[in-house]
């Protein structure tokens, strides 16, 4: 009893979500049903054509013969040809529409569910696995007309020679079985040989990037060396799938074989014993052939079908992952003070990043926040915007709870400024007004850039702000790219502006310059930047200094420099001191 | 297409194996003929036992037997000619001179290692040796036919011009339209791979409902171009039949005069139909080798460029010494391509002590870095160390002698302890690696981690946040233990007190040796003896940095109000 439940499960694991992801979008049914029906006509012509084949390897060759052979032929490469075009535009829809059904559930996921499934493993979902749910859906139906024509192609058999059929059904049982032994063999070895591509091809996108690395400390040789094993570890899976397809082509010929084998001792001992007109195993090989092929097709479908619920797997847990809730909650009235109270959070469930961590952050101020490497500082801004909760513990804006405030209200107010701020393929220009919630005219864009100091290089760049700057910005130099950043949250107009040692990677006079201009512009916005520069820190209203994921002080410079000693160290060591 | 061929030269094919694939065809393609013709004899009713029941039964085994061997063998070919490939383009790859790397996408280097390789290795076994399989299979089929009738044999040639044209102007049509689907499928694959990565940024700028649509147009392209591509198929497969119609047509004629005036049997006839058949599919495959070569050329072409370009030499010229003394750049040329960088740059790093080099971005300091690691040639000028010019020794011993840590902290998927004896040609115990780790405040961390040492570092070194890989990198430089020590803002991500205690441990393990670094945070530049300034490829100002503290001001103000105390 148990055991049958297992299987049970096992089984709805396998084909529930399958089905399940077909009911997410819509599925252009009228497209399938005409390239059936097409599909249905096109094998009775088939058979139309086999009828006609057989005369003529009888040698009636007569002008009507010929004709009706090629008539046939031309109105069967028709309706194939109109069922494909059916199939394309149904599969070509499913595609688009489960491309966009998955899209747009990941770009709504929790970052803890990004990270829990891992980026780069959400490129596949997109690109490879759609596909494959789109011509699984396609075989399902294909799977009908094949199995109709199938049918009949028998019945013409059965009723030309029930004692030669009899044999050729007989041969079923044993085709199945090896069948299924060959599909296991193959979805073995597929399997390994995905391994070793992905594998392969980590390898090299990893090693790559290094080149300077590589050459820096004179490891070519083993560097080589690696890339051999990587390599070889490809070309022994490839030789495993050859020997494994091999194994299939000759399992399907023994079949093949074997059913001719079986007509022909058995058909000429009819055509001996006058049971059979003479050229009888002509016109039933003919058939047999039809049978065969459409035998052939049903099993491929089936074959394709249960290789796709490997994909469709993946993408149903993906879309059983958690989406934000945008647009639910009280929604924001207005900006205000933030506070964190006694807030505790960890990524894994195991190490606490942050341990109790209360203060507050003033609106309308300048908030440095400062500490070691790995203290916490950027989870804090992390969870102010709301891409994670705390474990335990609350953060309040203007007194309201974050976890019961609108999200879209939250992320509206702030900008984010990363130590290493991504660009996306395209202009200059597309770039900077990327997220913009408002028209943003040109003045607009070149005082923002003015302000972060970008204004001059993207002026000498070849186009200007129309430059395209290249996948992962690659043509732009770190400071550059930081520049762009900058002024791209400045145009989103925040109310609150995240600098996350944004200014790291400029040299000290820009960096000094950028943040002046954001501090002395016209509407000047909250910042809160986590700096390691102390004369950038000493320019803060109010400061907090964090340890080991717990806050140790806060307060004006003036006071830090009495109560933290971290803050005095920090100073002492860049050769500063708070005068005032 | 010489480089392409050099390429093959290069990686060597399996000839043996090639040779064995297409004896086993050429052998499938006999025993094929023979299985045709008694199953001809069996179409017209002959049913002899022994003379065509079982000489079929025995045509049909072997050649299925052969078949599944010459698919092996087959399969094994592209195998091998794939590794084979694999290796010569990788070890290229590894050797190529790192400006190589500066003018391409490093990203792009997978896919040449990986689908354009294996399009080629298609191309060569499914191509080109099918082309010769094919041929000789023609030639045998036409000569078969030649022995029932010669003149049956002339008149099937008839098929000949029909399949040619036919198969040119139908490649012609679809090959433009494949590249396209392929094309948006780029398009789409790429974006959808930028964005991914990113999904904070999407948040953070509440970009969900843009990006939405971009990927939505970027998908119904790609949908589009599926449905053009599509169509054209679909209405030149009616196209091919009429061809293939006219084809019978005039199968059918030539035969049933020969059949009529009994020059053939009927049996003859039966084989005739059906080799006048396979011909004509030995045919249509050269429309299909057409094509696949037409679509493989943009992957022989890129992966042919890449082999075709010069290595980086790295054992040639003398094997260096221990080096000792300044550091000269002596009147050094040097430009990225069009622009010049460099012009006559003249520069003495004094040895046995720590020379500071600050400038505005982009000003040159790394490349000077860069040329001193060897990692360019200049264009014409000296670098020397003592009285020793760098030009002359070997890139390899040159690099092993001096200690380079760059800007991007670069960590290998492995353990920490293999990231930190990365490029150590020495035994390193434990009780070192404390101590390295120890002085560059990483330790604590480690000893942590429940597997220490031997923990994961993770893609890219995702464990580590940039500060801690920086730290590691640093540790790493320190294990290397040469005379001369360059670093390129080694330290910018790190906080203030961990910037304090690396540079402790660095002034310590090189004190009285020299070390170059560049930096631009005030802490970091106050740890030298010499400054060294520049701007935009020129060295404005050089000295101790007490000298230059009075005569530059963009020290001055990088120092600000603290002054020099230290």
């Amino acid at each position: 009893m148990k055991n049958v439940k297992a299987g049970k499960k096992q089984r709805e694991k396998l084909w529930g979500p399958f089905f399940r992801f077909y009911t997410r979008f819509r599925i252009p049914w009228h497209l399938y049903l005409f390239a059936i029906a097409l599909g249905i006509a096109a094998g009775e012509i088939t058979l139309q054509v086999a009828k006609v084949m057989i005369r003529v390897n009888k040698g009636e060759l007569y002008n009507a013969v010929i004709l009706a052979y090629v008539g046939w032929l031309l109105l069967q490469s028709i309706v194939n040809g109109a069922a494909e075009v059916f199939n394309s535009y149904a599969t070509g829809k499913v595609t688009m529409r489960s491309q966009n059904v998955i899209w747009q559930k990941i770009v709504s996921l929790t970052m803890r569910d990004v990270d829990a499934e891992g980026a780069s493993n959400l490129i596949s979902c997109v690109t490879n696995d759609t596909s494959k749910a789109a011509v699984t859906l396609q075989m399902v139906f294909s799977m009908v007309s094949s199995g109709y024509t199938y049918i009949r192609a028998w019945a013409i058999l059965v009723q030309y020679n029930s004692e030669l059929s009899l044999i050729l059904i007989f041969s079923i049982p044993i085709v199945l079985i090896m069948f299924f032994a060959v599909g296991k063999l193959e979805f073995f070895s597929m399997r390994k040989a995905y391994e070793a591509l992905n594998t392969m091809t980590s390898f090299f996108s990893e090693h790559v990037a290094c080149a300077k690395h590589v050459k820096a400390q004179s490891m070519e040789d083993r560097e080589v060396e690696a890339g051999y094993t990587a390599i070889n570890s490809r070309y022994k899976a490839d030789i495993i799938v050859q020997l494994a397809s091999a194994a299939q082509v000759l399992i399907h010929s023994v079949y093949v074989n074997l059913s001719s084998i079986l007509i022909a001792v058995r058909g000429s001992a009819l055509i001996r014993d006058g049971k059979l007109e003479s050229t009888g195993i002509n016109n039933f090989m003919t058939y047999t052939t039809s049978v065969q092929k459409y035998q052939a097709e049903l099993l491929t479908q089936f074959q394709n079908i249960k290789g796709t619920q490997g994909s469709l797997r993946h993408v149903n847990a993906v879309l059983a992952r958690n989406e934000e809730a945008l647009n639910t909650g009280k929604p924001i009235e207005k900006a205000g003070d933030i506070e964190l109270k006694h807030v505790r959070f960890s990524f894994d469930g195991e190490y606490q990043v942050l341990q109790d961590v209360s203060f507050t952050i003033p609106y309308g101020k300048r908030t440095a926040i400062i500490g070691g490497n790995g203290s916490g500082k950027s989870t804090v801004m992390k969870l102010l915007q709301g891409f994670y909760q705390p474990d335990s513990g609350m953060i309040t804006l203007g007194g309201q709870d974050l976890k019961e405030s609108k999200l879209s209200d939250l992320r509206g107010m702030f900008a984010y400024v990363l130590q290493n701020s991504p660009m996306f393929s395209g202009t200059v220009r597309d770039n900077l007004t990327y997220g913009a919630r408002s028209e943003v005219t040109e003045e607009e864009m070149i005082t923002a850039a003015r302000l972060a100091c970008a204004d001059d290089f993207i002026r000498a760049l070849p186009n200007g702000y129309d430059t395209e700057v290249g996948s992962d910005a690659s043509r732009l130099s770190g400071g550059q790219r930081q520049r762009l950043a900058i002024a791209r949250a400045l145009l989103v107009k925040p109310k609150y502006l995240i600098l996350d040692e944004a200014t790291a990677s400029l040299d000290h006079q820009s960096g000094g310059e950028v943040l002046k201009n954001i501090f002395g512009g016209d509407e000047v916005p909250t910042v809160i930047y986590i700096s390691h520069n102390m004369a950038e820190v000493l320019s803060a209203d109010y400061a907090v200094v964090m340890k080991n994921g717990e806050v140790e002080a806060t307060g004006t410079p003036g006071e830090l420099w009495k109560t933290s000693e971290t803050f005095r160290d920090y100073l002492t060591k860049q050769q500063l001191e708070v005068t005032a | 297409m010489r480089r392409f061929f050099s390429l093959l030269w290069k990686a060597g094919m399996p000839w043996f194996w090639i040779v064995g694939y297409i004896a086993a065809s050429v052998l499938l393609t006999n025993v094929g003929i023979s299985a045709t013709e008694y199953t001809a004899k069996m179409f017209a009713g002959n049913v002899d036992f022994f003379g065509v029941i079982v000489p079929f039964l025995a045509a049909s085994i072997v050649s299925m037997l052969i078949a599944s061997v010459s698919g092996i063998i087959g399969g094994f070919c592209q195998a091998r000619i794939d590794r084979n490939l694999r290796r010569v383009v990788w070890k290229k790859i590894v050797h190529l001179p790192f400006g190589f790397y500066q003018s391409q996408q490093p990203k792009e280097l997978i896919s040449r290692m990986t689908t354009d390789i294996s399009t080629i290795s298609n191309l060569i076994v499914n191509v080109f040796v099918s082309a010769i399989i094919s041929l000789y299979s023609v030639i045998l089929l036409f000569g078969q036919i030649g022995s029932y009738d010669k003149t049956l044999m002339v008149t099937t040639f008839l098929l000949l011009p029909l399949q040619v044209a036919i198969g040119a102007i139908a490649g012609r049509l679809k090959f433009g339209l494949t590249d396209e689907v392929n094309q948006r499928n780029a398009e789409l694959t790429e974006g959808i791979a930028q964005r991914t990565g990113q999904a904070m940024l999407i948040k953070s700028f509440s970009a969900e409902e843009k990006e939405k649509q971009t990927i939505g147009e970027r998908t119904k392209r790609y949908y589009q171009a599926y449905i053009r591509n599509s169509w054209v198929t679909n209405l030149i497969n009616p196209v091919y039949t009429i061809v293939a119609a006219l084809q019978f047509i005039l199968i059918v004629m030539i035969g049933r005069r020969f059949y009529a005036n009994g020059a053939i049997s009927l049996v003859q006839w039966v084989a005739f139909f059906a080799f006048a058949n396979e011909i004509i599919t030995y045919l249509s495959a050269y429309t299909g080798y057409w094509t696949s070569l037409k679509t493989a050329q943009g992957a022989t072409h890129r992966v042919s460029d890449i082999v075709a370009e010069k290595d980086e030499n790295l054992t040639e010229g003398r094997e260096a010494g221990d080096f000792s003394g300044d550091i000269v750049f002596d009147h050094l040329d040097f430009s990225f391509g069009e622009k010049p960088l460099f012009r006559d740059l003249n520069l003495t790093i004094p040895c046995g002590q720590a020379t500071a080099v600050i400038g505005r971005s982009g000003s040159g300091k790394t490349t000077l870095l860069n040329l001193l690691e060897r990692l360019y040639d200049p264009e014409s000028g000296d670098i020397r160390i003592g009285s020793e010019s760098l030009l002359g020794l070997s890139k390899k011993s040159c690099r092993e002698k001096l200690t380079y840590i760059t800007q991007e902290s670069i960590m290998l998927n492995g353990t920490i302890r293999e990231n930190l004896l990365f490029g150590i040609n020495r035994p390193v115990d434990d009780e070192e690696l404390d101590a390295v780790t120890e002085s560059v405040q990483i330790k604590d961390y480690i000893d942590q981690l429940p597997e220490g040492y031997e923990t994961l570092v993770g893609e890219d070194g995702s464990r580590f946040s940039g500060g801690q890989k920086q730290k590691l990198a640093a540790a790493r430089g320190m294990l290397k233990k040469t005379d001369y020590f360059l670093m390129d803002e080694a330290t910018a991500a790190m906080d203030a007190e961990a910037k304090d205690a690396v540079w402790q441990a660095v002034s310590t393990l090189m004190k009285g040796k020299t070390t170059l670094y560049v930096a631009h945070d005030r802490q970091t530049v106050l740890k030298a003896d010499y400054v060294v300034v520049m701007e935009e490829g020129k060295v404005v100002d050089q000295g101790p940095i007490e000298t230059v503290y009075e005569t530059n001001a963009y020290l001055r103000e990088l120092i600000g109000e603290g002054g020099l105390d230290r």
